[in-house]
């Protein structure tokens, strides 16, 4: 499980351990990495998906310390807010090492572990902007369509080997993001945001939910799965001004 | 067929113009009377495309950044600092599924499929909107569509295309700078260009099935519709990716009858 120190990721960590799953996970940052470990007594390797090298050591601990592999969830990710036309080189660059590169790394680190195993799970947290993209995060919509295709490729590639690869697609969900290239930055309150026709925004329980289904028997027929998980704000055209009237009278 | 369209006189960029689809991109856009700068590694290749029919030749690499960024001043030059159409073509495939695809090929495809595609069309979009609009064409793949498990990072890269276009496109409007993804299937002669250089059978066509429509795709299919969208006669497109494969991507399955 890589970036679980935080949002999302963190909370997969919890659900997996919660379901009986013993889990390594990774993170940069030592002191969250300690604290998610002493809460859900997951196992945590520090690692930058950036780095190759921190790649194979991590999926390398991870064998040793579990014995084995029965599923890879490659979550890690960052985001970098600016239209397509504004995006930097060094910002371009590091939205797809962390959101490409990274799963494509980790995926071929995993899969001859995987299936030493008999088969498996990887799942790759996506998002509903790499379903229909943002202009307002071009780089982090261009990187999640591809890892969108990348799971698909590997869906076709892995399944004979009984590999199931799946990903899921979260729409806003609270705690947000708080991993940026610039650095980190807590997200203030969700209040403002526009709600999906469900009312609310989503939770890292929401996402975890769907990962556990994904690796888990109920998931065995599931594979090139991009599952939407926003509420169905991407179900309609207009749908985000269903649970929210004001902004649909446009003030 | 010289002035149907209305480009005679404008000034067109195709990156990667000196085989395939970029070639006949280069030869439609000429006869229809645009001024083109076209790019391409090899200044072999580009010079015979060069003097066949007109257009100057840009030689460069998409992989070097710099060399990229020079191409697009040099084709502003040319154009006395217009540009009105980016044909955003210049790709290299690999054949290999994910796992079979090594790590430097991987990020080789990205920096030249994906990255140099967002670098070039970043770098046009100023001066599109400062002269008023411009057309933008990004070459992706049916494949960018649909996964291809068999070219697996060609597949990741294309979707990456259509996505950055669709963005370009919906950034752009504004400003009058339009932007669309062309999706061609298979296409004969195939993509020529790989990670090691040019190989006249990068994509065997072999084991290709014949779409619906019974025939392959043609470099001078893709580049008429290349040459509409980079015209005023498709002045609402804009975001739009667009299949070109006689049909193949239509349905899964086709019924054939005897």
């Amino acid at each position: 499980m890589t970036g679980g120190t935080s949002g999302i990721g963190a909370s997969i960590v919890q659900r997996f351990r919660s379901d009986g799953a013993a889990v390594v996970f990774t993170g940069r940052d030592d002191a969250r990495g300690a604290e998610v470990e002493s809460r859900t007594g997951a196992s945590f390797v520090r690692a930058d998906v950036r780095a190759p090298d921190d790649v194979r050591t991590s999926v390398g601990a991870a064998v040793e310390r579990l014995g084995g592999l029965d599923a890879l969830v490659a979550n890690a990710g960052v985001l970098h807010e600016s239209p397509l036309s504004e995006t930097t080189d060094e910002a371009w660059d590091a939205v797809l090492a962390t959101n490409l590169i990274g799963p494509y790394l980790y995926a071929v680190a995993c899969l001859p572990v995987l299936r030493a195993s008999g088969g498996g799970s990887i799942t790759m947290t996506s998002s509903d902007a790499g379903v229909w993209g943002e202009t307002a995060i071009g780089a982090y919509s261009v990187s999640k369509r591809a890892v969108n295709m990348l799971v698909q490729t590997l869906a076709v590639e892995a399944g004979p080997s009984g590999i199931r690869v799946n990903a899921v697609n979260p729409g806003d969900t609270a705690p947000g993001m708080a991993t940026h290239v610039e650095g980190r930055s807590e997200l203030g309150d969700a209040s403002g945001w526009t709600l999906p026709p469900l009312g609310r925004v989503g939770t890292g329980e929401d996402v975890a939910s769907a990962v556990a289904f994904f690796a888990s028997p109920d998931g065995a027929f599931c594979n090139g799965s991009i599952l939407l998980l926003d509420g169905g704000m991407r179900a309609s055209l207009r749908a985000g001004a269903v649970a929210n009237p004001a902004a649909a009278e446009g003030a | 067929m010289t002035g149907r369209l209305g480009l005679e006189g404008r000034v067109a960029l195709v990156t990667g113009g000196t085989s395939g689809i970029g070639k006949a991109c280069v030869a439609r856009l000429r006869d229809e009377g645009m001024t083109v700068a076209f790019t391409g590694r090899s200044s072999e290749r580009g010079r015979a495309v060069a003097d066949a029919t007109g257009a100057s030749f840009v030689q460069c690499d998409h992989r070097d950044r710099d060399a990229s960024d020079r191409a697009v001043e040099r084709a502003l030059e040319l154009g006395n600092g217009r540009l009105d159409v980016l044909v955003a073509n210049a790709g290299i495939l690999f054949q290999g599924p994910v796992e079979g695809t090594p790590e430097a090929v991987f990020r080789e495809l990205l920096e030249v499929n994906l990255t140099a595609l967002f670098r070039v069309s970043r770098a046009c979009f100023e001066p599109m909107r400062d002269q008023g609009g411009g057309s933008m064409v990004h070459i992706a793949s049916d494949a960018g569509i649909r996964a291809v498990h068999e070219i697996a990072a060609y597949s990741v890269t294309k979707a990456g295309v259509i996505a950055a276009s669709e963005l370009f496109g919906a950034e752009g409007a504004p400003h009058g700078i339009r932007s669309n993804a062309v999706c061609p299937g298979d296409i004969v002669p195939g993509v020529q260009a790989t990670p090691t250089g040019h190989d006249d059978h990068a994509e065997d066509p072999a084991g290709w099935v014949l779409p619906p429509s019974g025939r392959f795709g043609t470099g001078e299919d893709v580049a008429a519709l290349v040459a509409w969208l980079g015209s005023d006669e498709s002045v609402h497109m804009t975001g739009a990716t667009l299949r070109i494969d006689g049909g193949t991507g239509a349905a899964m399955r086709v019924l054939t009858r005897a």
